[in-house]
């Protein structure tokens, strides 16, 4: 039998593997990625590309920009990026240190086109990293202040502002509200609530540092900062999210800070306004200074073919594709010979772009730098969004905010345990508990097993535990595939699981297994004094303890009103109420978006209709966390209420009719017979829906960006994700998984305790 | 006698009332998801909402499989659900009908064991499986979605409770026939299974078509998604083009939703059996 069996096995692996094995192209492929609106066009590059070297194929995959920084960090971790790839210039220093790119110092000594001094000096420095040059400027980028003249002529401003205190007076006089509500209809400027890049501006304007938050320099630029949303001189909140293009068109506001693509897409989009606007130099504090970034190429050290790679970025650097890029993309070249052609030289907005170039600067180029511009982007939302009055708060803000990037910049000192023998004493301990969970198992067993004993042979009763194992033969075989795969997937990763909870594994010791450190339990003390773990922890907690008793009582609400004998068309309600259970929640959340929407959703309409307040759904933090319960609620009360009408159906009818008889009406029969003929359908939905809940992740992901706004949305596992796979802390990531597991551990102890202790006390 | 009929008449009319609002709103995000989907790109933002468009198209539907490939991801979807879907029937049913009914030391145990995991939330093996994945090389592939997901600890408890329920007297016989246990397992206990294989076929291919967190993870080659990611790329990507969007929706839901209206017999047995077992 045996034989038959894993005979079986092999044809069916077999055909497995012929059915997935995918025929590898063997021509020579190239992969490039980049970002966004890039990502689309490089493909006419590639083509070009290929035209010139033959026999050459170019794949281009367009990341979006919210999610390239993790999709980077996952293909770097995980050994398969692409060959070249466009690089945001504030990243280079991080996945330098994770050793992701080739270094090119070589590669521009020998080259004839990629030289130093064709590039600006100020860009050509960010893609050095300690010394070595890991990226080649492909476009630069800046943000200079773009305004509508006519408007600006109308309120009586003569010229765009050039310092600080001119942009806030220019903003008070074209502030308007004309029906005097309190609720401005037009304003003088527009600023993000959440981009580092506009803000830090300002900072280095004022002579800040973006090391020290705390200095007046920084507070005073904050403040400054703040204050257009204080003194309500720049939209905000469900005002802030009208599209730009019609809020510049009908003069919703005056200006904006944006970078070079807007030339472009205002000439597009906004045709009708040519001539009406115009592009000026940041305003000046001490300095007029603006941000400069842009994107790198870098050739990755995985890539297998790195001398083509380098051949593209040698091509992307000659200087009549980096005039054709810009023709394209309107983005700036990095090489300085491409200036010279007459779309940028003579071009009145762009120039504009070159002359803010004289006075740029660049954040820090630390590998830390992702999280702390993270940092910076929530520091300055809460700044912004908190209730007016609360304007003294912002020195200790500002000190808060300080202490946690002097953590983020921290050297961590290492120990030099190895990896390697980490792995295989993870490994080792695995197998002893394993091997004494069995010896045990066997030994309880042979206890438990004394009556059965009976029915074998006598000479087989005092065997030995290997005896067992060769009787126990086709039992074993049976759930070897099971427990196999089970082991290898479930098993041993819980375990590993534990034990990278207990070290500092992150990105770093991923790429140099030296600097992989013991910590005990530090990353489970770290949780206590992370704001935003508590801050998911609150939510995931009030998401359950809302989200759960409101879908059930829909659910058994139903399953009630179902289960009536008059009622026709059951099977046609079941299913249409199931719909929302079995579709995928990522092309939900695309409808739920629009329902949500503040201006054309359903919500709001339904809400104005009959005569309620609307509500800013998604982006309001007050109102975001509410939103992604009733979207749950949607989605997930058919399932209970499937269950509820099978728990219905075994309440025996003698019951109903007996308390009819004694005069019950409909609400005494729900109260005294139905309920508690559904108590342990109820415990039971009740514990698999605090599982569900306690796990919420999907909707925040897909719905409101990750957890915002003001992570009012982040959940423990969203955060883990985070944690995880996007800044890759994977030692504390795995302390939250199992923070999580005991919190679920908890609840589903305390459910079953309650049942148990209900069954006792007389219905 | 009046005033029950009157009673009567009430009660009615509020469950169907009842029914219908809760009908109306599990139902309007499809409706508004199909209608928007046939809607050229003006009339999509209109307040009020305009809910059928006066010239339907197809334009939406033809960018999806002309420019965005849907077609591929569609493909890989199709293969990962199906492969796992079928490797969880065998070795689900394999484990199952030894749990069931194969004596062997240890047997509880084990089983015991794999009840306990299943409340360990998913999320704790993530990062040591990505590692070892990654190990294995089989990131970025097929089987990285598949292999960790090709046995489920409930579909061994599902199978393993349905196989309790056949007698014991047919498998005696059958062995004095001189059956093996595996042409048992085959011939003779399989096919008395149908019903659950049909439950447990139809679930585990809903959670893999619908999984998003672990093809995020995993699938690293925009030519390897699955759909949900595809959809959340085409989110990220063109997250004003509602009528493309709404497209990809509909390509996403509607096989699940056919397969569940065909076979949803299965599907509420199936849900209704673990409640009232567990």
């Amino acid at each position: 039998m045996p034989i038959r069996q894993s005979r079986w096995f092999s044809t069916f692996a077999g055909i497995a593997i012929l059915l997935l094995s995918v025929p590898s192209a063997r021509a020579e492929t190239l992969t490039v990625w980049a970002m966004g609106e890039e990502g689309l066009r490089i493909a006419a590059m590639a083509r070009k590309f290929e035209a010139e070297t033959p026999g050459v194929k170019v794949i281009t995959q367009a990341i979006p920009w919210d999610a390239a920084h993790e999709k980077l960090l996952t293909v770097v971790v995980g050994g398969l990026p692409p060959d070249v790839s466009q690089m945001g210039t504030t990243w280079m220093a991080e996945f330098a240190t994770l050793q992701a790119f080739e270094p090119l110092d070589d590669y521009v000594r020998q080259s004839g086109i990629v030289k130093q001094d064709k590039f600006f000096s100020g860009s050509w420095q960010t893609g050095v990293v300690k010394g070595r040059l890991y990226g080649i400027p492909w476009y630069v980028d800046t943000r200079v202040l773009f305004y509508r003249k006519d408007l600006l002529a109308q309120a009586g401003i003569p010229h765009p502002p050039r310092t600080w205190n001119e942009l806030k007076a220019a903003c008070k006089v074209l502030r308007k509200d004309s029906d005097r509500n309190g609720k401005a209809d037009s304003y003088g400027i527009t600023l993000p609530v959440r981009d580092w890049g506009v803000f830090l501006s300002f900072v280095w304007q004022n002579g800040g540092d973006v090391f020290r938050p705390a200095s007046p320099e920084y507070i005073e630029a904050m403040k400054y900062y703040a204050s257009f949303f204080r003194e309500d001189l720049a939209p905000s909140g469900r005002a802030a999210d009208i599209d730009l293009f019609q809020a510049f068109k009908t003069g919703f506001y005056a200006m904006f800070i944006s970078g070079p693509w807007m030339v472009e897409l205002i000439d597009r989009e906004l045709p009708e306004l040519k001539g009406k606007w115009g592009a000026a130099l940041m305003p000046k504090k001490k300095h007029g200074t603006s941000f400069v970034g842009g994107s790198n190429l870098v050739v990755f050290k995985d890539s297998k073919k790195k001398e083509l790679a380098w051949k593209f970025v040698e091509f992307m650097s000659r200087t009549d594709n980096q005039i054709e890029w810009h023709r394209m993309l309107n983005s700036l070249p990095a090489v300085k010979d491409a200036w010279n052609a007459p779309a940028l030289a003579k071009h009145e907005m762009l120039r504009v772009f070159g002359d803010q170039m004289e006075d740029v600067q660049s954040p820090p180029n630390v590998p830390e730098w992702e999280q702390i511009a993270s940092l910076i982007n929530t520091r300055m939302e809460s700044v912004i969004l908190s209730p007016r009055g609360e304007g003294d708060k912002i020195e200790q803000v500002m000190r808060e905010h300080q202490r946690e990037v002097e953590d983020a910049v921290k050297e961590r000192e290492t120990s030099g345990v190895r990896v390697d023998q980490f792995l295989y004493t993870a490994l080792a301990m695995a197998c002893g508990v394993a091997f004494l969970y069995f010896y045990i198992s066997h030994r309880v067993s042979t206890v438990d097993a004394k009556s059965n004993r009976r029915t074998l042979p006598r000479n087989e009763r005092a065997s030995s535990f290997f005896n067992t194992l060769r009787r126990a033969y086709p039992g074993y075989l049976f759930i070897l595939p099971s427990v196999m795969v089970l082991t290898l997937f479930l098993f041993i990763p819980i375990l590993a699981s534990f034990l990278i909870s207990l070290t500092d594994w992150n990105i770093y010791s991923l790429a140099d297994r030296g600097r992989l450190n013991f910590v005990g339990f530090k990353n489970y003390m770290d949780v206590v004094h992370d704001q935003v773990f508590w801050k998911s922890l609150w939510n995931t907690l009030f998401f359950t303890a809302v989200g759960v008793p409101f879908t059930i009582m829909i659910s058994l609400l139903c399953a009630v009103v179902l289960n009536e004998k008059f009622v026709r068309w059951k099977t046609f309600f079941r299913t249409a109420f199931f719909l929302p259970v079995i579709s995928t929640i990522v092309a939900v959340a695309v409808v739920w978006r629009w329902i949500y929407n503040p201006e054309y959703g359903l919500l709001n309409w339904f809400m104005k209709s009959v005569g309620l307040p609307e509500f800013n759904w998604l982006s309001d933090p007050s109102t975001a966390l509410a939103s992604l319960i009733l979207m749950a609620a949607w989605k997930n009360f058919g399932y209970n209420m499937v269950i509820f009408l099978a728990g219905l159906q075994s309440i025996p009818e003698a019951l109903y009719e007996s308390a009819r008889i004694d005069g019950a009406n409909v609400w005494q029969l729900f109260l005294h017979v139905t309920l508690p003929g559904l108590r342990t359908t109820t415990v039971f939905v009740a514990v698999m829906s605090t599982i569900g809940y306690l796990q919420f992740f999907a909707e925040p992901y897909v719905m409101t960006n990750k957890g915002g706004p003001l992570n009012s949305t982040m959940s423990i596992v969203l955060y883990m994700y985070n944690q995880g796979f996007k800044f890759f802390q994977l030692g504390y990531a795995s302390a939250l998984a199992y923070i999580l597991f005991g919190i679920i551990f908890a609840f589903t102890f305390l459910q079953i305790r309650l049942r148990k202790s209900g069954f006792e006390t007389p219905v | 006698m009046k005033a029950p009929a009157v009673t009567r008449i009430i009660e009615r009319t509020t469950v169907y009332v009842a029914l219908i609002t809760v009908f109306t709103i599990a139902v309007i995000p499809f409706v508004w998801m199909i209608t928007t989907s046939i809607k050229p790109g003006e009339g999509i933002f209109t307040c009020p909402p305009r809910w059928f468009p006066e010239h339907p198209t197809l334009m939406w539907y033809k960018q999806l499989f002309r420019d965005v490939d849907f077609m591929l991801h569609f493909k890989n979807s199709l293969i990962v659900s199906v492969t796992t879907t079928a490797l969880n029937l065998f070795f689900c049913s394999l484990a199952g009908f030894a749990f069931a009914k194969l004596r062997f030391a240890g047997r509880n145990r084990i089983f015991t064991l794999l009840m306990a995991t299943l409340m360990i939330p998913g999320q704790i093996t993530m990062i040591p499986v990505f590692l070892f994945l990654k190990k294995l090389g089989l990131l970025n592939t097929y089987w990285g979605l598949i292999l960790p997901s090709c046995v489920g600890i409930f579909g061994i408890f599902l199978i393993r409770q349905f196989m309790l329920t056949v007698p014991d007297d047919l498998i005696e016989a059958s062995r004095i026939d001189g059956c093996s246990d595996f042409r048992i397992y085959w011939s003779v206990v399989m096919p008395l299974c149908k019903p659950v294989l049909a439950t447990l076929g139809i679930f585990t291919f809903m959670g893999s078509w619908n999984d998003f967190l672990w093809p995020l993870i995993v699938m690293v080659g925009e030519d390897r998604y699955t759909l949900p990611v595809a959809l959340a790329n085409l989110n990220g990507q063109y997250a004003t083009k509602f009528g493309l969007l709404m497209a990809g929706a509909v390509v996403v839901v509607i096989p699940i939703i056919l397969i569940f209206v065909l076979a949803q017999k299965y599907v509420i047995r199936g849900i209704a059996t673990t409640g009232l077992k567990e």
